[in-house]
């Protein structure tokens, strides 16, 4: 019996040692990103000089910011139909600090193999600890002479 | 032959309420632990201790036939006519020349058994069906101690005290299972209704079964054989509000006097799950729940299983054939994502559109079972092929040419697996058992996809097991292991493209890797009855699991979890050292159980987000798999009270602390803690028609998980109510069993911390009514008179 009381002191001791354990430096905040431009339905027109996708948003974080990914893709993919165009984008840059303004142009002005169809814009941003967030807008992109 | 009494005892029946208690022994007069009791039939049923008592309490008065099987001695059954508290004194025989009323399938676990300090949690068949979810780990999950990650409706997978993927080995007809366990949207590939028996062992046993058993093992039994000279079998059928699932399974056995063959067929067809929710709110948009059902989540599962042997007085062979296909579909927008296009209704909510995932598991067992005088020899042959296969539209591939079909993932997995175990049975109190075992693999990937190289790897292990009775009621036992295992991994090189046509050169995807693992293992057990109601269990033991080839060599996006997976070829053996402790009180109205355990990893290897994009399409961050000082703790406390005649109140409490000891973050995948009360209502007679009815109300309470690991998402908490009841109905002398459930009673629209749908922030099922019918039937045949 006293062997008994023995273990079951010695491990509940430990259970509430390490359960009473302070968050010391833990960071679960994931963070935030407000995504100003592009906007949701915004439709694009390829080919022309003024066929530009811009990127307006701020980042910010409680701690620390790492990177942020911008991924476009075509939305129909996904689920219902195969219709695959031969664009897509990614771009990773780096971020710093607790708070940073981006903005950051993609010039479709040349841009001549894709069809029309719609896109899914995705900002993602990472915090130095890993945390993840990601949002994202539908727009439209087209190509003036391809349905 | 069976000597037995029944004796008066001094209390008197002045309350009305009666039980049947009892004491097991051989005629040596030693108690015999575990024994299984079956009153009235198969439905109620109980194990003895280690001092060989049982007890049956909350009965009426009446007629009451009790059955005692043993493995290795004969199987009495006696009628009761209960009019007081009755103690009855069974002493067995033991079986030499009727092998044939030993039900051998017992045998399968009979290490284990015999083992007498772990810590074992048995569920029955027939207790399987009064709670059957959607998977077997889902309908197990309600026991102390497990949880289940849930993927849809019918794929989940089992997690012990915390520890689920490849620390959970499952073991079905003395072959461990091998699937795809390392991902986490594979779930188990094993038909519910062909498991006759769990037993769920929480806490390392790798002496036994190797590597993957570092969290505890989950073994399923077969059904037990049929009478000699019979035909027996059952039809169930099953039915669910939630999902719309339609299920029948079907079973059937033959035996001559020594000979049998058994054949189970299973079907079951389900559609999209309804939430209690229009909408969920995702990445800040809120997105539509189109007639509150999960769209996309509906499939069906198809189950065949033959087997036939022939059992003796020199033991048994069997030679088991299964086979198990899924056809499931992943929530529109679990790959890729959910967005207000692809989650439009379709108006079909039993369809299986893309993404889905097709599993098939086929397994050939063949079990030998020899008696050489009082010992016995075991062996375990077993073959699997697991094929396992995302199917979903590709819709960006760089610079290259547009992948042919729709199949991204495409693994198949062969397993080959050896047991030989000696089971020296030294004397009355003393056992030993000495065994070897290997297993071979082979994995190879197709898809448009790469997440995995292809690889090989094959283990041996050597292992010993004794134990002891050191004086009545007090069991010593140690174990030891040695493992060699080896995993070979071919080289992936992925060509780059410049257009469609031309490749500019490769980049490798995965190395070559050729790795060998030693590892010993081993533990102390002891188990000590201190008084008639109250004894202690205690284990320290070491586990080790070799790192997977998805560990040391993954280079991919898996879809569904939105990341990037890589594995890392410097991962060591992970080592596991655990202390666990149970206690345990019964008394006449009470019983009470506390089990306790702590694990340290020196090295537990695990997937940790990096911090950095993955340039892959589709992919969130890069995460890598690493190693890291951890330690888990908890425990279950269980409690049980005869309140009133009949009734029974429970309690069932849960907790798992998991941290990672390096940086102090907590693990991902933790089940929260949770209360579970029930009241139950049992009797076992009522009028000339009813048997063995029951009723159940109980209350879950899930606390919030807070402690979460990087980039995993807090989880509120939750209440869930949920009733049952049942009973079996004679028509003539054909007994009818009818099961009830309604699970989430007040269509609560909470988040589950342990689903794969967590992160989409999408709600659990809503109300689920679950009927489930079982036929079950019995023909003597024929018998020649030789």
């Amino acid at each position: 019996m006293k062997t008994t009381l023995y273990f079951s002191t010695i491990i509940f001791a430990t259970i509430i040692a390490f359960s009473g354990c302070k968050k010391d430096d833990q960071d679960n905040e994931q963070p935030t990103i407000t995504l100003n431009s592009p906007v949701d339905g915004q439709v694009i027109i390829a080919g022309t000089d003024t066929s530009i996708i811009c990127l307006n948003a701020v980042f910010s974080d409680n701690v620390q910011l790492k990177q942020y990914k911008i991924n476009i893709h075509n939305a129909a993919g996904h689920g219902h139909k195969s219709t695959l165009t031969g664009w897509d984008t990614t771009i990773i840059q780096s971020l710093d600090g607790k708070s940073q303004i981006v903005d950051f142009d993609i010039d479709l002005s040349h841009f001549n193999i894709a069809d029309t169809a719609h896109y899914h814009y995705m900002v993602y941003c990472l915090d130095q600890a890993g945390n993840e967030s990601m949002v994202y807008r539908t727009i439209e992109i087209i190509w003036p002479g391809k349905k | 032959m069976l000597i037995f009494w029944v004796s008066s005892p001094a209390l008197k029946a002045q309350t009305g309420r009666f039980r049947i208690s009892g004491l097991v022994k051989d005629v040596n007069s030693v108690p015999l632990s575990n024994a299984t009791i079956y009153l009235n039939g198969e439905f109620r049923k109980t194990y003895t201790d280690t001092s060989g008592r049982f007890h049956f309490p909350g009965l009426n008065s009446g007629e009451y036939t009790v059955k005692v099987t043993f493995v290795g001695f004969q199987q009495p059954s006696l009628a009761v006519f209960l009019k007081m508290d009755t103690l009855l004194e069974i002493k067995l025989q033991r079986e030499i020349m009727q092998m044939d009323e030993v039900n051998i399938v017992e045998d399968r676990s009979k290490a284990i058994r015999q083992m007498q300090s772990v810590q074992v949690a048995t569920i029955s068949q027939a207790s399987l069906l009064q709670t059957i979810a959607g998977s077997l780990v889902q309908s197990i999950g309600k026991s102390p101690g497990l949880a289940s990650i849930n993927i849809t409706s019918g794929v989940a997978k089992p997690v012990i005290r915390g520890l689920s993927f490849n620390r959970v080995a499952v073991v079905e007809n003395g072959v461990k299972q091998e699937g795809q366990q390392w991902g986490i949207d594979h779930g188990l590939e094993i038909d519910q209704y062909s498991v006759g028996k769990v037993d769920v062992i929480k806490g390392p046993l790798s002496f036994q079964y190797g590597s993957d058993a570092i969290g505890g093992v989950i073994i399923l039994s077969d059904q037990p054989y049929p009478a000699p000279h019979s035909m027996d079998g059952s039809v169930v059928v099953t039915g669910k509000s939630n999902n719309d699932l339609i299920g029948i399974s079907a079973y059937s056995a033959v035996r001559d006097k020594k000979s049998y063959f058994r054949v189970r067929l299973t079907m079951d067809d389900y559609g999209d799950v309804k939430v209690p929710a229009d909408s969920f709110f995702y990445n800040g948009w809120q997105l539509s729940v189109n007639g509150k059902r999960l769209k996309n989540t509906a499939g069906k599962d198809y189950g065949i299983k033959l087997s036939t042997g022939m059992v003796d007085n020199w033991g048994m062979w069997s030679i088991t054939l299964s086979d198990y296909f899924q056809k499931v579909g992943f929530f529109s927008g679990s790959h890729g994502m959910p967005d207000i296009y692809n989650l439009q209704d379709d108006g079909k909510s039993r369809n299986i559109d893309f993404p889905y995932q097709k599993v098939n598991h086929f397994k050939a067992i063949a079990n030998t079972r020899l008696r050489i005088k009082n010992h016995w020899l075991e062996v375990d042959l077993g073959y699997q092929l697991n094929h396992r296969q995302e199917f979903s539209f590709p819709h960006t591939h760089g610079l290259g040419p547009q992948p042919e079909g729709n199949l991204e993932i495409d693994l198949l997995l062969n397993t080959l697996s050896g047991n030989v175990r000696y089971y020296f049975d030294k004397s009355e109190d003393r056992s030993l058992v000495v065994g070897i075992s290997g297993q071979y693999q082979q994995n190879n990937h197709g898809g448009y996809y790469f997440l995995l190289p292809d690889y090989h790897a094959w283990s041996v292990g050597a292992y010993y097991f004794q134990q002891w009775v050191l004086s009545p009621g007090w069991h010593f036992n140690y174990s030891a292991r040695f493992d060699i295992g080896h995993v070979h991994t071919q080289q992936f090189l992925e060509p780059v493209y410049k257009d469609p046509q031309t490749i500019t050169g490769y980049i490798q995807r995965s190395p070559l890797i050729g790795k060998t693992f030693f590892n010993v293992s081993g533990g102390l057990g002891s188990s000590w009855q201190i008084n008639p109601a109250l004894s202690l269990k205690m284990n320290l033991g070491t586990g080790y699991k070799i790192p997977t080839a998805p560990e040391l060599s993954s280079n991919g996006v898996h879809h569904g979890t939105f990341r990037h997976e890589m594995g890392d070829s410097t991962l060591t053996s992970e080592r596991s050292f655990q202390l666990d402790l149970g206690l345990l009180y019964e008394s006449k109205k009470i019983s009470a159980g506390l089990s306790t355990f702590i694990t340290w990893f020196p090295n537990f290897i695990y997937l940790s987000p990096t911090g950095e994009f993955s340039f892959l399409p589709d992919a969130g961050q890069i995460y890598r798999y690493r190693q890291s000082e951890a330690l888990f703790t908890g425990g279950e406390f269980t409690f049980s009270i005869v309140l009133f005649r009949n009734i029974v109140y429970h309690n069932q409490s849960q907790y798992v602390y998991a941290g990672n000891l390096d940086d102090g973050y907590p693990l991902p995948f933790i089940p929260a803690a949770s209360i579970r009360n029930s009241i139950r209502y049992e009797l076992p007679k009522a009028g000339k028609n009813f048997r063995n009815i029951y009723g159940e109300i109980e209350i879950q309470t899930t606390a919030s998980q807070n402690r979460v690991a990087r980039n995993e998402l807090k989880t509120p908490g939750y209440n869930l109510l949920n009733l049952s009841a049942g009973c079996t109905f004679l028509v003539g002398k054909q007994p009818i069993e009818m099961m009830f459930q309604v699970q989430n009673l007040t269509n609560e629209n909470y988040l589950n911390h342990m689903s794969l749908y967590r992160m989409l922030n999408l709600p659990d099922p809503g109300i689920n009514f679950i009927l489930v019918v079982n036929i079950p039937f019995q023909f003597l045949l024929p018998q020649k008179s030789n």
